[in-house]
């Protein structure tokens, strides 16, 4: 019995010695606002058929900074992180590697700027139906999300 | 006699019209001062098709004022804020009895991907109302026509992992690819000729519903 709370206090202390350093807090993701437009896949069987974008808002209550570097759900081929960016009123789409998210800070996916692209849809995305979002953090590994599908963003 | 009562309803009475006559005043003084709409050219006649496969020119417009807005239906992010914007502006139209004075037309910049199915599925994904709305597609030469004579700016940015080969005749053929456009609509008069030029994803509602406004009011 004593052996046996002897073993369990040693592995309390190697689990604890194995969480982040003192004074390092890892970073602490929360996604808030998610939501996609509404698109329909091609209708003639071939080509790429309309694109659909994911809006959220990603909260970073940790006290490290993270960076968000990726996506992926299974209702499209692909999906980037894009952002447009408006030069002397032209709209311009360009592909971003990885979004920083500074420890306390939050950062707004929204329509006109940074959005997760979603290209070569598995399936329409209707106002009403929701699908299952796929975020990759550099520190924070992969959190996934329930995106709903409706109209907006104006 | 009348009693002091009678009299302060009396004056309340005087000094509440003579405000409300002054108020309208002012505002018809500010109203006329509004700077006269330019002309910036005339909507070339173009023979386009519909959603449904309709032949439409766009001299049928004629007579009503025309909101026109140009997208492609590949683009996820602005072309759906410019509809929705439109459709806003639809809203408070027929809100107000304008609907009949007005017409809606939304022209892809696209045509070789944008057939009239697909431009019907993208006014069904968006539930437009096509009661006075037509989403119109055509020959790639006269749609190109269009956004020259408009001023509105389009480039192709082709999606490969090949961009060294993303030059040729063939890889093109084969590769996705987004487009870099303006983010503008325009307000076309009666007479079929373009009065406004409204920032697209970035428009006022209260700002665009006051010159269509306007111009329906022109004979």
């Amino acid at each position: 019995m004593v052996l046996q709370a002897l073993v369990w206090c040693i592995a309390a202390v190697v689990l604890v010695s194995c969480g982040p350093a003192p004074g390092a807090q890892a970073p602490a993701i929360t996604i808030t606002d998610a939501w996609a437009r509404p698109a329909m896949m091609s209708g003639d069987g071939h080509g790429m058929g309309m694109n659909s974008a994911v809006y959220f808002v990603v909260r970073n209550s940790g006290g490290q900074a993270d960076r968000l570097i990726g996506a992926s759900t299974a209702v499209a081929g692909r999906a980037e992180l894009h952002e447009t960016r408006e030069e002397g009123g032209v709209m311009r789409m360009v592909p971003v590697p990885a979004v920083e998210i500074p420890a306390g800070g939050e950062v707004a996916f929204r329509p006109g700027g940074l959005h997760i692209m979603l290209m070569d849809l598995k399936r329409d995305l209707k106002v009403g139906d929701s699908f299952e979002l796929t975020l990759r953090f550099e520190r924070a590994g992969e959190l996934k999300l329930s995106v709903p599908v409706r109209q907006g963003g104006m | 006699m009348v009693s002091d009562r009678r009299k302060f309803l009396l004056w309340s009475a005087v000094a509440t019209l003579a405000i409300i006559v002054v108020g309208a005043a002012g505002l018809f003084v500010l109203r006329s001062q509004e700077p006269e709409l330019p002309v910036y050219g005339s909507l070339p006649n173009l023979a386009l098709v519909d959603q449904d496969g309709y032949s439409f020119s766009l001299a049928e417009t004629r007579g009503k004022v025309v909101v026109l807005s140009l997208i492609y239906t590949h683009c996820p992010d602005i072309c759906p804020l410019i509809t929705g914007k439109v459709q806003a502006i639809q809203a408070r139209l027929k809100a107000a009895g304008l609907g009949e004075a007005v017409v809606f037309l939304t022209v892809t910049f696209d045509p070789e991907r944008d057939t009239p199915p697909v431009l019907r599925r993208y006014a069904q994904s968006f539930q437009v109302d096509l009661s006075n709305w037509r989403f119109l597609t055509g020959p790639p030469d006269a749609i190109e026509g269009l956004t020259d004579l408009l001023g509105f700016y389009t480039e192709r940015t082709y999606v490969t992992d090949r961009p060294a080969a993303a030059g040729s005749a063939e890889v093109r053929a084969e590769t996705p690819y987004f487009i870099t456009h303006s983010d503008r609509f325009f307000v076309i008069d009666r007479k079929g000729q373009i009065r406004a030029s409204l920032p697209g994803s970035r428009t006022d509602i209260d700002q665009a519903v006051r010159i269509i406004r306007r111009l329906v009011a022109e004979t």
